[in-house]
């Protein structure tokens, strides 16, 4: 389903794990439908000649612009040694964007998901923050079995600086940096967390797919639509 | 003693009366001057400590309102030292201000409670806050008085003296805000499969936290009904959509389960009830 659809697009017709998307002739101009389960969009596209990128993209704020951060709670706690570093693999949701390109431009014309909406709070009310929630097994290979329009895979580089055991039992991190790369199969990503201590550690993104010639998607936060200055998430309320 | 010799002393001993003379205007010079580097530097420090809490122009009022005032405080200072008696100004100032104070005593109370709210922000331009009983989104504050717009959309003007001196409840100062339902089932109802419902809407609902963890239990066994408590968490931007929403889906899931809410009722036992049926038999 991800890739590039090129003019013409009359009609355009995906229909995939319950996602109905079409473009048809509307007059002189295009028609976008979208449907997935109870939720659907229409909108009007006022041009001939365009083209549609669908993408897997950073963790958006689809439902009502509720916050940038993801936090991925990890089904067991993961201990990290001293001095260590150690590779695992999570699974992260994946938010679909469909954009819209054309006379060397593009822009987001529609952004959804299949994977459940849940939404947590990091910290406390007071000086924490809303995160979008998602539970991830926590495993030492890439997994196989996801569903690349529901699920991608996060390889987490954990890098304890401390000279004591470290439990870590989630992570949080910042979509604005997030770096999303995609094949026809899987959906990853890759990121570092380093543990300064018991209760604070910080989390990056690294720009590389987790395999050989995976593409990367189109961002969102790219640094000519939105300005982002802060490249690493501080974990200050707990690991 | 030759003409040198005195005409070098007639000069030495002008030289010291004009010191004497000329040294009160000095004196008076260089305090003039400390304190424009005083007022430029605590201007300064003012700027840079209040940037963020006032507006420009509110903040470019208090600096220039600082500066003037050191140098009016140095030049009152310096006058005795020039031979004029500031002491006659210094009643006359006094006298003026009694009245002048007497007269707007409500309006520099709303001035003074203004700098402090600025200065303190218990409040911010946005904010959904309850003053003195009236709920609303602060549109404005200013030196004078705060403006809010509240639920109907009125425009509501409050003195800043009655701000500060109220208690402030600023509904969205925090992240998330908690959800608190209090649902009566019968007493012929399974208790724990409504609590079961209850979780499972809790859990689907996108907006109702996972953290901090929702919780609903049996709270008490009232009169008519077995009384459930329903406690969530949801962001402070979603809680009022969040909470108009949860509270419709329980009713209407445990209905579906045949759960429902009791109306208040009681069972009345006549006392000749046994001997009325006899008869009838």
């Amino acid at each position: 389903m991800y890739g590039y659809y090129k003019f013409p697009l009359n009609p355009l017709r995906i229909s995939k794990d319950g996602i109905h998307l079409q473009i048809k002739k509307d007059g002189n101009n295009l028609h976008y439908e979208r449907t997935i389960l109870n939720d659907s969009i229409e909108k009007i596209l006022l041009t001939k000649d365009c083209g549609i990128i669908i993408n897997p993209i950073e963790a958006h704020k689809i439902r009502n612009q509720v916050t940038p951060y993801l936090l991925i709670e990890y089904e067991k706690s993961v201990f990290v040694e001293p001095k260590g570093t150690n590779n695992v693999y999570i699974t992260f949701p994946v938010d679909i964007g469909v954009f819209i390109s054309g006379h060397k431009n593009y822009d987001l014309l529609d952004i959804f998901t299949l994977a459940k909406q849940k939404y947590t709070l990091y910290g406390d009310p007071r000086n924490g923050v809303i995160c979008k929630y998602h539970k991830s097994p926590v495993l030492t290979s890439i997994p196989t079995d996801l569903n690349p329009l529901i699920n991608g895979v996060i390889k987490l580089k954990l890098i304890n600086t401390t000279d004591a055991w470290m439990e870590i039992t989630k992570t949080v991190f910042d979509s604005h940096e997030m770096k999303v790369y995609f094949n026809e199969n899987l959906v990853s990503m890759k990121a570092n967390m380093k543990i300064i201590n018991e209760k604070i550690a910080e989390t990056e993104f690294v720009n590389s797919g987790i395999k050989r010639g995976m593409k990367k998607s189109l961002e969102i936060f790219e640094p000519a639509k939105i300005t982002v200055s802060q490249k690493k998430y501080t974990m200050e309320e707990g690991i | 003693m030759n003409l040198d010799e005195i005409f070098d002393t007639l000069i030495k001993a002008i030289v010291v009366i004009e010191a004497d003379r000329i040294f009160p205007y000095i004196l008076a010079l260089i305090i003039l001057i400390f304190s424009i580097i005083l007022a430029k530097g605590f201007s300064v420090f003012l700027r840079r400590s209040l940037r963020d809490r006032f507006d420009k122009d509110r903040l470019g009022i208090l600096l220039k309102g600082s500066y003037y005032g050191i140098i009016i405080i140095a030049v009152i200072l310096a006058l005795p030292l020039l031979g004029i008696n500031t002491s006659g100004l210094l009643v006359a100032g006094g006298v003026t201000g009694i009245v002048i104070g007497f007269a707007s005593q409500s309006i520099v109370g709303n001035l003074i409670s203004g700098l402090f709210i600025m200065a303190e922000r218990p409040i911010k331009i946005g904010s959904q806050v309850e003053i003195d009983n009236v709920r609303g989104f602060v549109e404005d504050i200013g030196v004078m008085s705060t403006i809010l717009r509240n639920y109907d959309g009125l425009f509501i003007r409050i003195p800043n003296e009655k701000v500060f001196t109220n208690k402030i409840i600023n509904i969205s100062a925090n992240i998330a805000r908690r959800i608190e339902y209090t649902i009566g089932i019968r007493y012929t109802d399974d208790a724990e499969k409504a609590i079961k419902i209850i979780g499972d809407l809790i859990e689907d609902h996108p907006f109702v936290l996972k953290k901090p963890t929702p919780d609903v239990y049996v709270n008490n066994l009232g009169e008519n009904a077995v009384e459930l408590i329903v406690k969530a968490w949801a962001p402070a931007s979603q809680w009022y959509t969040t909470k108009k929403e949860l509270l419709w889906k329980i009713k209407t899931n445990l209905e579906k389960e045949n759960i429902h809410v009791p109306f208040p009722q009681r069972v009345v036992w006549f006392a000749n009830e046994k001997s009325d049926n006899n008869k009838l038999n």
